[in-house]
């Protein structure tokens, strides 16, 4: 049962562990995640805006958009095969947006040990990439690779 | 209602008791921009067309001396109108992408206007106190609470801001203050246009040019066009990055004066974004410390005045060349004309600087003269790099026109132009150190009112400093005058008066440091004397002395630089006119004015020299040349100075044909500088 288990999922349960009084604005974090799911992390200077990078406290964007990148990276290769043969670059760009957006909201994949634990390091050198401080970056990896190492001691089903 | 400053916040001097300059640096890099704009209409449209020698035989095959002028009147004022394109094709890019802009940017984020405010968004809008309500746009975008304004009265959020409002209040209501601080500070469509025009400066102006020039030139003038290219493209990509980053100081101050202690967590707490190319804007411990101390965002800067200074050359440069020949008034006065458009900026900019520097340090004046010596360098920087005077372009592109001169080695004598590069510094310190003095001396009084006044009285005197420098720059390319000559031929005893009278209200207008600051008024004083002096030296000529003396003019074997589509008329007393060749045939005669150059005239008041040239020229073997002798005899007889003056213009442009165009041109052509009404 919860070796299928969406992304959305992963990160809600996620979420509840951190403070579930973020909860309610979930769906719409998401939202913004799926359909741009680079932002959090870009750190470039825009143009016109104020040029200061706020510190992010709340856990739900950050949990967003570590899980969804972790799933993003597992799928990279199958991202990358069904996006590939357009001609031109703009198709091949909307090919791999709608590949990156089904990874996200497709059933997650079973993880073994060695790629939860790969996940949880690349969620830790995100969050510290962040500024986040060292002990709400291992908060934050323990938790992912926590809900990661639950849906893998859970039954499956028919087993 | 406006929540009171935090502990350690210093209320004083007031930051928006005078406008924010990042307004008159946008006007700034506009006429950078449309200097550039206007040598790639010139590159294209002029030098890189093949007509001109075909229109130029052609005027000269008319018969009627009047036609012939006519006709190459014609000829100078489509070669001046044409540039005019590259401006236009600018303005049009900007003025659509500005238009455009708003548009794409919603449809970009697939923008909906926010609905519901949250609570700290609606309490910090309403403590802005804009006189319109924002409209807040909400973007698909966005995991940080970042924020950006566009349009007219606009506010983009990121999709996530309405969370981050529930959950990091401080961190959005500072971030909105800031923006909103935008919004007062109406800096918004400034930013907007000031983008646009650097994009279009590149596509337009940096690029073209210098690849059109290695095509159809040698690659001396390609190499000439191309690093002048590249350095101005980096001033116009700085002054950008000066406006954008001034704004942002300024954003910070009306968001401190909107939510204080959220703004000083917010910078205390955040952390500078990754630079792209230029850095557009400050870093954070700077923009704390300013919101902390407003004084150190007031203080005048060296490096401002310099770059200020450069892009004003080039604008002088550029422009001077077009009001010289649309506007019906002597070529001095265009070229003030031309001065007082830079002037403006720059006194918006540099004096600016100035008066806001003495609101917080009132006795410090030193910083003053430091801007405007800074200031007189990048002038002169500005005439060396204006593309315009990148090279001489009739030598490379034969049958092309020359319109402008540079004060570099090549055109202009080396003590000549020592001299002149020396003495621009000193007048616009001149002009900023009294900027200085009369705001010490006004401020107390009148408060910031005083600015719109000296702001302009500052504009004007600079605006008369630069016309005549730039005006004696060319004329210093177009002969070989001694510093002396040249100031004699410049400042007429009219310029000089002028000059008196404005030096005179500026020493007036310093009346109140009398009592205040007696040994400051003195050092006034003492400085208008001592630059009235030379004035007044220059302006009335001892007995005996050629006005107008160029050295070696008439002996030497080097060609020197008179003739021109028309030539320049001294109005300054000059004993004898230097001897043209006595000689029937043009091309002899055409060839002692242009070895002897404007001292070919003499005296305007010896119209026996005037009958006497006539008669030389009308019994040459040219029709064109007769008839401009006939109109000097007229002109000796009538007595009249116009008529003289229209014979002369004859007289040099058509000398100026038969040099550059027909079957033997002259080796050397001279760079014209017509001055009809000189």
């Amino acid at each position: 049962m919860s070796e299928q288990r969406t992304a959305y999922q992963l990160v809600e349960a996620v979420v509840t562990r951190l403070d579930p009084d973020e909860l309610p604005y979930l769906p719409q974090l998401w939202g913004v995640y799926v359909r741009h799911p680079d932002d959090l992390e870009r750190a470039g200077e825009r143009l016109l805006g104020s040029g200061v990078l706020a510190d992010v406290a709340a856990w739900a964007p950050v949990v967003v958009s570590f899980v969804g990148g972790a799933v993003l990276e597992a799928a990279k290769q199958e991202i990358s095969d069904r996006s590939r043969g357009g001609v031109r670059a703009a198709i091949t760009w909307t090919r791999r947006r709608r590949a990156r957006r089904a990874a996200l909201e497709a059933p997650l994949p079973a993880f073994d040990d060695a790629q939860r634990h790969r996940i949880g390091e690349s969620v830790l050198s995100r969050a510290r990439a962040l500024g986040m401080p060292e002990e709400r970056a291992q908060l934050l990896a323990d938790a992912v690779v926590g809900e990661l190492q639950r849906s893998a001691d859970a039954p499956r089903p028919g087993a | 209602m406006s929540a009171p400053d935090p502990p350690g916040v210093p209320v004083d001097p007031d930051p928006f008791a005078l406008a924010p300059p990042s307004a008159a640096r946008l006007r700034l890099l506009f006429l950078t921009v449309a200097a550039g704009a206007l040598f790639a209409g010139y590159w294209f449209l002029v030098l890189a067309q093949d007509g001109w020698r075909a229109r130029n035989l052609a005027c000269g095959r008319l018969s009627q001396v009047g036609d012939f002028l006519d006709c190459s009147t014609r000829i100078l004022v489509l070669q001046t109108l044409a540039p005019l394109a590259g401006p236009a094709l600018v303005a049009v890019l900007v003025l659509l992408a500005y238009v455009a802009a708003p548009v794409v940017i919603t449809r970009r984020h697939r923008a909906t206007p926010l609905t519901g405010w949250p609570e700290a968004v609606r309490a910090t809008v309403e403590d802005a106190r804009l006189p319109r309500t924002p409209v807040l746009m909400l973007s698909e975008r966005g995991l940080r609470p970042w924020m950006f304004t566009y349009g007219r009265n606009r506010v983009m959020l990121a999709g996530c801001v309405p969370f981050y409002a529930e959950r990091e209040r401080s961190t959005v209501v500072a971030t909105l203050a800031h923006e909103l601080g935008h919004l007062r500070n109406k800096d918004v469509g400034r930013s907007y246009l000031a983008l646009f025009a650097v994009a279009a400066f590149a596509l337009v102006v940096a690029g073209p040019p210098a690849v059109a020039a290695f095509l159809t030139t040698e690659s001396d003038p390609a190499v000439a066009l191309t690093w002048r290219g590249v350095l101005v493209t980096l001033l116009v990509a700085g002054t950008f990055s000066a406006v954008v980053r001034a704004r942002e100081h300024d954003a910070d101050l009306r968001a401190r004066q909107i939510r204080p202690a959220d703004v000083l967590a917010w910078l205390s707490g955040g952390r500078r974004e990754r630079r792209h190319v230029v850095r557009l804007h400050p870093p954070i411990g700077r923009r704390l410390d300013v919101v902390r101390e407003p004084g150190l965002h007031m203080r005048s800067s060296v490096a401002e005045a310099f770059t200020a200074g450069v892009s004003a050359g080039i604008v002088v440069t550029e422009l001077g060349v077009i009001l010289q020949v649309a506007l019906p008034v002597p070529a001095v006065v265009a070229y003030w004309c031309a001065g007082l458009a830079a002037a403006v900026p720059i006194c918006g900019i540099v004096g600016l600087g100035v008066f806001r520097a003495a609101l917080s340090r009132p006795a410090v004046s030193g910083p003053a003269f430091g801007c405007g010596l800074a200031l007189g360098v990048g002038l002169v920087a500005g005439a060396v790099l204006s593309p315009r005077a990148s090279a001489r372009w009739g030598d490379w592109l034969p049958g092309t026109p020359e319109v402008a001169s540079g004060i570099t080695p090549d055109q202009i004598p080396a003590g000549t132009a020592m001299w002149l590069a020396a003495v621009l510094p000193l007048l616009t310190a001149a002009v900023t150190g009294w900027l200085s003095l009369a705001a010490r001396a006004w401020l107390p009084r009148t408060g910031p009112r005083a600015w719109p006044y000296a702001g302009a009285l500052a504009a004007v005197l600079l605006a008369v400093v630069l016309g005549t420098w730039f005006v004696a720059v060319r004329l210093a390319a177009a002969e070989r005058w001694t510093p002396r000559g040249l100031a004699l031929l410049v400042i007429t005893p009219q310029a000089a008066l002028l000059f008196g009278a404005l030096a005179l209200v500026a020493a007036l207008s310093l009346w109140p440091l009398a009592r205040t600051a007696p040994a400051a008024a003195t050092a006034a004083v003492l400085a208008v004397l001592l630059l009235a002096a030379p004035l007044t030296w220059l302006a009335v000529p001892p007995a005996g002395t050629a006005a107008g003396t160029s050295t070696g003019s008439s002996t030497s074997t080097a060609p020197t630089r008179a003739a021109g589509s028309a030539g320049t008329v001294p109005t300054t007393a000059t004993p004898a006119p230097a001897a043209l060749p006595d000689s029937t045939q043009a091309g002899a005669i055409c060839l002692g004015l242009y070895t002897t150059g404007v001292a070919a005239f003499g005296d305007p008041a010896d119209h026996s020299a005037r009958s006497r040239l006539g008669e030389l020229l009308r019994a040459s073997d040219d029709s064109l040349l007769r008839q401009a002798g006939d109109l000097f005899a007229r002109s000796a007889r009538a007595r009249s100075g116009d008529l003289g003056a229209v014979a002369w213009t004859a007289f040099v442009r058509r000398c100026d044909n038969l040099n550059r165009y027909h079957d033997h041109p002259a080796a050397d052509p001279a760079p014209p500088f017509p001055t009809e009404s000189w």
